[in-house]
């Protein structure tokens, strides 16, 4: 099972939306090209590190029935680590509308079953869910509510490889000038 | 006191409605010219008898220039109504496209003509602005133009009707510095003309849209323009963010108003000199003294 990013990106899309209630055209991956896409209040995601976790697990699979070449298939497999950070962005820096507030629901709601269901679909393990912080900033001579919160997934990465075999084997009796034996191996 | 807004509503067969509820549209009935919402009218709209109606917008909404985009209800013709307000000194036109179904739509107009009412000698179009995020366009004219007195025809998207519409803006205050002291209104447009190096082509954008979080290619808008354009002086290159100093920059000089970008609502012109793509950095309006604008534009990356 491999990482499929657009997998990734629509699920954690979905879970920002189902958070914040927030416009399709609100919420947006980080480090695209372009000017903002919208005066706040929205959203961005930032799908960051992938870190691997120990060490990746290797298996091998042998099936006589597969075409020639492929009977063996050597499947590696290990847990990674996703970092996501979502930043939240709002025209109010109090009261219950603030960037802060929303982040606190998103902070909270990942506990719950629901919301995991549907990372877990796409491999996502909620592993981490970092502090709200509050980092509030000036837009022009304004100040924007910011805050952001990180969260840590598990995801299972792996890779296979059909490895083959030694079919025939050509034995040259002559070394050096010098005629060996040949020895008959009975069968 | 601003001026009451009246409103006439007939039924499906051309005949004064009297017992329509008329309110504005969810999101977007009454906004400022640059998308924000405003707060609608105290008493909301009020029935007058006979098919009238009326609102009564503040001053502010006058000041700032508000559009009003107004369901009239099932049953009614047209069913959507938009009414820009606001006064000689800020006059603008307001357009809600509708499609053929006379359902709100989508799509900007074109400006079709623009004409001096007078002579009928054709004018430096505007430009046709977006409220914000919303389906809403303006059109404002220059305070010259206001004076003067010009007709305006736009041309729907394909598929929206009607599939034109006309405004005349007149009666805008003549300011002094529009005025030279031979009377006549200074347009330093002819000594751009005189020095200019070629015609431009001129990439429009709108802002560019997300799907599910992914940023994909804006409309574009393509039209030329005569321009004188010419090298940029240090300081100009100077003034730059520090990352675009090292661009080919050039300025540029037109009797058409080059955009840059405007967040939310304006990404920025690309203007194509000698087959490079430039993007425009800056843009000084000189439209009130002298009908010109100077902009400064920078070669993008690998163009």
């Amino acid at each position: 099972m491999s990482i499929r990013r657009e997998e990734i990106e629509d699920a954690l899309f979905d879970l920002v939306q189902a958070s914040t209630e927030f416009a399709d055209e609100n919420i947006f991956f980080s480090d695209q090209d372009g000017i903002s896409p919208q005066p706040s209040p929205y959203a961005t995601i930032s799908i960051g590190d992938l870190n691997r976790v120990g060490i990746d697990a290797s298996t091998r699979d042998f099936d006589g029935a597969r075409t020639a070449g492929s009977e063996i298939v050597r499947t590696t497999m290990g847990m990674r680590e996703l970092v996501c950070a979502f930043s939240f962005f709002t025209p109010k820096t109090v009261g219950a509308t603030t960037a802060w507030s929303i982040a606190a629901k998103l902070e909270a709601e990942l506990q719950l079953s629901s919301v995991r269901d549907g990372l877990n679909a796409v491999g996502l393990g909620v592993a981490n869910v970092g502090s709200v912080r509050w980092v509030p900033k000036l837009n022009n001579t304004e100040f924007e509510g910011r805050a952001m919160l990180e969260v840590r997934f598990n995801v299972p990465q792996g890779a296979s490889d059909a490895i083959g075999y030694i079919e025939t084997v050509n034995v040259t009796p002559v070394i050096d000038g010098v005629t060996l034996p040949i020895i008959t191996i009975p069968e | 006191m601003a001026a009451p807004q009246p409103l006439w509503i007939f039924d499906l067969a051309g005949a004064p409605k009297a017992d329509a509820v008329p309110g504005f549209v969810a999101g977007f009935g009454y906004v400022g010219k640059d998308g924000s919402v405003r707060a609608q009218p105290i008493g909301g709209i009020v029935n007058l008898g006979g098919g009238q109606y009326s609102f009564q917008p503040s001053d502010a909404d006058e000041a700032a220039g508000t559009c009003a985009v107004i369901d009239c209800g099932v049953g009614t013709s047209p069913r959507y109504q938009y009414i820009d307000i606001s006064t000689k000194a800020n006059q603008f036109a307001l357009y809600v496209p509708l499609d053929a179904g006379g359902n709100l739509g989508a799509g900007a107009p074109t400006v079709g003509s623009y004409l001096e009412l007078g002579s009928g000698a054709a004018r430096p179009p505007p430009s046709v602005d977006r409220a914000g995020a919303f389906e809403l366009y303006t059109i404002t004219p220059t305070s010259q133009d206001a004076a003067i007195g010009v007709g305006l025809r736009l041309d729907s998207a394909s598929g929206n009707t009607p599939r034109t519409v006309n405004a005349s803006f007149s009666g805008g205050p003549v300011s002094p510095s529009d005025v030279s002291s031979g009377g006549a209104i200074d347009d330093l447009c002819d000594a751009v003309e005189m020095l200019e190096s070629g015609t431009y082509t001129v990439k429009r954008r709108d802002p560019a849209g997300y799907v599910r979080g992914r940023r994909v290619p804006s409309l574009e808008t393509i039209f030329d323009v005569d321009a004188s354009v010419q090298p940029a002086s240090g300081l100009e290159v100077q003034r730059l963010p520090e990352g675009k100093r090292n661009r080919e920059t050039m300025v540029v000089f037109s009797c058409v108003e080059l955009k840059t970008a405007q967040r939310g609502l304006q990404e920025p012109d690309i203007l194509i000199i000698d087959g490079a793509l430039f993007e425009v950095e800056s843009v000084k309006r000189w439209a009130a003294l002298g009908n010109y604008y100077r902009a400064v534009v920078t070669r993008t990356p690998g163009s």
